[in-house]
């Protein structure tokens, strides 16, 4: 997206992907919202669509449920989507703007000059590259380490990262109607998802607090000890595994820096409470490419130029952030009692599919549980 | 901006990539400095590196089990001082500034990851499940 946006901008773009493939191999559980993508001006395209659920249920560890429908502007279940080909439908929307793209090349260092970062050094194709630019846009991912580099604080508190792993199975049976979420001590600090897509195939996975795991491998082999115990995958096969990790702590005190900027996972813009990513990178990288082009333009890439990039997104996201953050560190400490007491309140009030939807369900009678932030409900 | 001449060494910020990196030509990626032409040359590594950081910068306590990783890269993005990087989803390498806090460890979803004194993750030469068919 930041690559489209800069190009899209009327400046010379180079995206480059460390794989010999875009959007190869999957780390993400896949499911997101559809209503942001007429903002980005991303056609919906059914060949990149695995599943359309019709809402979520969620499931409490007594196995009573709550639905929640979807469909509504706002909502953060929608689609359940092929990564592989949506992330190459993104590149080839970058192409059409301009952009040039490489693969198999792979940053392992910035390059700073009057404390400016200039480019990268990396790798292309197994021989040493230096690139040049004038701003330097970090969509690294979880992993990313261009933003440390470079001199910004990126770092998590075991507190604020989530450990996961999923399969994709097939021969199961599953609801297509439904993205399945299954909270409580099945999976502590996290929870599990089945997320349709297609008969009788799903991503089956499982997030876990990083300080509720307590020996090597616990994630795989609690999830696996699961799917065990679940009669309707009992014939179940994995087509592929996914392993990744995600953050979960409150907004980062800088994404910007003289002529670089941090975008998506990169710059830890997950919603802490739900996981989801997609939505929040695509639209950083639009903002953060659109700021990209303006400031090469003026001629102007230092970090004041390129804040336009952090107060944008700080002035519409920044208060859900820290709210979900709240709600997030309250979950942390809820025990199977009040979990079945929670999906039954959700239960009755049928909120949308939305954080702050069902954030204010559970205000009304569990008002304890979001005393830390009823102020950012609100507001 | 310093000029970039074909013959000078490019410094990157990181002291650890130094002196890995080689004389390359530049290519300028931005619309007021770009030029016209091919994308940077560059040139081939030297032999005697082994590894991207070679064999002697690598932490010698902490190992991965590359065979059992799935390269996902949740113990680079968690590691407290950015002593791990993983090469484009092949291995992971662990730089001796690691100070062997074990975070990695537990955060590996398929625990990949131990120190040398333990066996790293599972024993890839565990003893031959039974699988009936």
């Amino acid at each position: 997206m930041a690559a489209r946006s800069a190009a899209r901008g009327g400046v010379r773009t180079l995206l480059i992907e460390k794989r010999q493939e875009i959007g190869s191999p999957v780390r993400c559980a896949e499911g997101m919202a559809a209503g942001w993508l007429e903002e980005c001006e991303v056609p919906l395209d059914p060949g990149w669509v695995a599943c359309a659920p019709e809402g979520a249920r969620i499931f409490a560890p007594d196995g009573s449920c709550a639905v929640v429908a979807s469909g509504q502007a706002g909502d953060e279940v929608g689609l359940v989507v092929e990564r592989t080909l949506f992330d190459k439908a993104l590149a080839r929307l970058a192409a059409a703007a301009g952009a040039e793209i490489l693969l198999k090349t792979c940053a392992s260092g910035v390059i700073v000059s009057d404390g400016t970062v200039c480019g990268i050094s990396g790798t292309s194709m197994g021989d040493d590259i230096t690139i040049r630019a004038a701003v330097t846009i970090a969509a690294d991912g979880f992993e990313s380490q261009l933003g440390r580099w470079a001199g910004l604080n990126t770092g998590l508190d075991p507190g604020d990262i989530i450990s996961t792993f999923q399969y994709r199975l097939c021969n199961i049976e599953c609801n297509p109607a439904y993205c399945d979420f299954y909270v409580g001590s099945c999976a502590p600090g996290g929870y599990i998802w089945v997320f349709p897509k297609g008969p009788g195939v799903a991503n089956v996975g499982i997030g876990i607090g990083a300080g509720r795991l307590s020996s090597p491998g616990k994630v795989k082999d609690t999830l696996d000890s699961w799917i065990a115990g679940k009669r309707e995958f009992s014939r179940g096969q994995a087509l592929d595994m996914v392993a990744g990790a995600v953050s979960t702590n409150r907004p980062l005190p800088a994404m910007v820096s003289s002529g670089f900027m941090l975008v998506g996972d990169a710059a830890r813009l997950i919603n802490p409470l739900t996981g989801a990513g997609i939505v929040h990178a695509c639209l950083s990288g639009k903002l953060a490419g659109e700021t990209a082009a303006e400031a090469v333009r003026r001629g102007n890439t230092g970090e004041q130029s390129l804040q336009r990039y952090e107060s944008a997104w700080r002035g519409r996201m920044q208060k859900s952030h820290i709210r979900n953050w709240k709600a997030r560190n309250k979950y942390l400490t809820l025990d199977d009692r009040t979990f079945n007491q929670i999906v039954g309140t959700l239960a009755e009030a049928k909120p949308r599919a939305n954080s702050l939807s069902l954030l204010f369900a559970l205000a009304r009678k569990h008002p304890a549980l979001v005393a830390d932030f009823v102020d950012l409900l609100w507001s | 901006m310093d000029e970039f001449r074909p013959t000078a060494r490019v410094r990157a910020c990181s002291p650890i990539r130094q002196e890995t990196l080689h004389p390359v030509f530049c290519y300028y990626a931005s619309g007021e400095y770009a030029p016209d032409g091919p994308f940077a040359v560059a040139q081939p590594p030297r032999p005697e590196a082994a590894g991207r950081f070679g064999r002697d910068r690598r932490c010698p306590r902490m190992r991965v089990n590359n065979q059992r990783c799935l390269h996902c890269g949740a113990c680079v993005g968690s590691c407290p001082t950015n002593s791990m990087f993983l090469h484009e989803t092949a291995f992971v390498e662990i730089l001796p500034t690691c100070i062997e806090c074990e975070r990695c460890v537990m955060i590996c979803p398929v625990g990949s990851i131990a120190r040398v004194s333990k066996p790293a993750g599972r024993p890839v030469h565990a003893p031959v499940r039974e699988v009936g068919v």
